[in-house]
């Protein structure tokens, strides 16, 4: 059980660091970029 | 002369000249292992698999791979991933063993961290572990400069850019590196060198070195438990398994290391042919142009917790405290006050210490990736700070820990 626990604790952090990494970053890096093309156009 | 008298078989004839059976002894009968342990005492076996598995692969892409700023991107996202059989394979395993030998590495050191598996007599484990870290990150970044795309270049030129020494302004050093004034052709051959001959040396030198320091003390156990391993030893040979507290490495601890290998590599060829995108910056996929910087130049994942160190301060403060987070896992062994050799959840302060060490890393390397604005600063300052505090706070809150 113990070793299930541990498991448990290892995947989670690993996954959340994950999540954090790709999807998230990258999410608000495109909004970043998405901002910076949507002023361009306002601009002209 | 040794007397050398008629061998029966080839083992007698390989032990009379090069000991084999008492090499075989020390390194894997008789070599003890405690029972008290968990799956994260396997992350070893797992990294030294990995290791083997990106050597096999690199040497398949080191075949096609040109090291020539003209034809290097080409020879990899061309040549490798759609002429050659198989390249494609060959390439995302590189690129998964890569990101994977680095969240290991980290599983590997926060285990060590939390049974307290540096201390009393263990210095040299951790030191030794401490220089495989920096030699595959050195190892990793070289690596990372080859398909020489436009991640390769920048990437290149921001980490080179640091010898400067901010203020010192010693872009000497920095020309000497390159071999140029900025990342080119004599740059990316060095590198080339780097990556698949002197670091690999380095690296399969210190893994030997890391086995050797942990003959001696031997490995910890989770309860940190100090036991007479040749008192133990001796009940194991006497058949009194149940009663002694060690097995013997091989086939015995190894039997469970193959078991959770065999787990890791089920993730391992997961990410290989179905997620083998997370190892792939889609920025790299266009050839490096000096004369076109990328809107978000970030390193790969396994270095944003300290590429957020060196960001949001300013330029000579950043650099200082960067170049300190680098080397100052090190001096664990030696801030870690207290005499207590025990899993973190039974020493008081440590405890907490260690689950904000945790938090911390990963904050600042979320913050590492996220574009440098607004409350992301914000927060990514905080992680920075807090860093640091907690290294401060360490020989403090180990000297007050009650001895148990």
């Amino acid at each position: 059980m113990k070793e299930l626990k541990i498991f448990g604790v290892v995947t989670a952090f690993t996954l959340l660091l994950y999540w954090g990494v790709e999807p998230f970053a990258h999410s608000q890096m495109h909004a970043h970029v998405d901002k910076k093309v949507m002023m361009c156009i306002k601009n002209r | 002369m040794a007397k050398f008298e008629k061998a029966k078989n080839l083992n007698e004839w390989m032990d009379q000249r090069l000991a084999v059976n008492t090499l075989k002894k020390v390194m894997n009968t008789e070599y003890w292992i405690p029972k008290d342990i968990n799956f994260l005492w396997a992350m070893g076996m797992v990294l030294a698999a990995t290791f083997g598995i990106l050597t096999i692969s690199g040497i398949f892409l080191l075949m096609y791979y040109k090291p020539d700023t003209a034809t290097a991107f080409d020879s990899v996202n061309y040549t490798i991933m759609t002429e050659v059989g198989y390249g494609w394979l060959w390439r995302h395993i590189h690129g998964i063993g890569a990101s994977l030998v680095f969240l290991i590495i980290y599983i590997h050191m926060l285990t060590g961290i939390y049974y307290g598996s540096y201390k009393k007599g263990r210095e040299l484990i951790w030191l030794s572990g401490m220089g495989l870290f920096v030699a595959f990150s050195a190892e990793a970044f070289s690596g990372y400069m080859l398909p020489w795309g436009q991640m390769s270049y920048w990437a290149g030129m921001v980490i080179t850019n640091l010898f400067s020494g901010g203020s010192l302004e010693a872009y000497g050093l920095v020309e000497w590196i390159r071999g140029d004034y900025v990342p080119g052709d004599a740059y990316l051959t060095r590198f080339f060198m780097l990556h698949v001959f002197l670091l690999p040396l380095v690296i399969i030198g210190l893994i030997v070195l890391h086995f050797g320091t942990l003959r001696i003390p031997h490995v910890n156990n989770q309860e940190g438990e100090e036991f007479d391993y040749g008192e133990h030893a001796e009940l194991y040979k006497a058949g009194k398994v149940k009663e002694s507290k060690v097995i013997p490495f091989s086939p015995v601890f190894l039997s469970k290391d193959v078991f959770v290998m065999g787990v890791y590599f089920i993730l391992f060829f997961y990410l290989v042919f179905y997620q083998f995108n997370f190892a792939m910056d889609p920025v790299n996929f266009d050839p490096a142009d000096g004369l076109k910087t990328p809107a978000h130049i970030y390193p790969e994942w396994y270095f944003l917790w300290s590429y957020e160190i060196l960001r949001p301060f300013s330029k000579d403060l950043g650099l200082v405290l960067f170049a300190l987070s680098q080397v100052i896992f090190f001096m664990l062994p030696f801030l870690d006050r207290s005499p207590n050799v025990a899993p973190a959840s039974r020493r008081g302060l440590f405890k907490y210490w260690f689950w904000l060490m945790v938090v911390d890393l990963i904050v600042l390397t979320f913050m590492g990736k996220l574009p440098p604005e607004g409350i992301w600063n914000v927060i990514g300052l905080v992680a920075a700070l807090t860093f640091f505090v907690l290294w401060i706070a360490l020989p403090i809150i180990t000297k007050l820990e009650k001895k148990l």
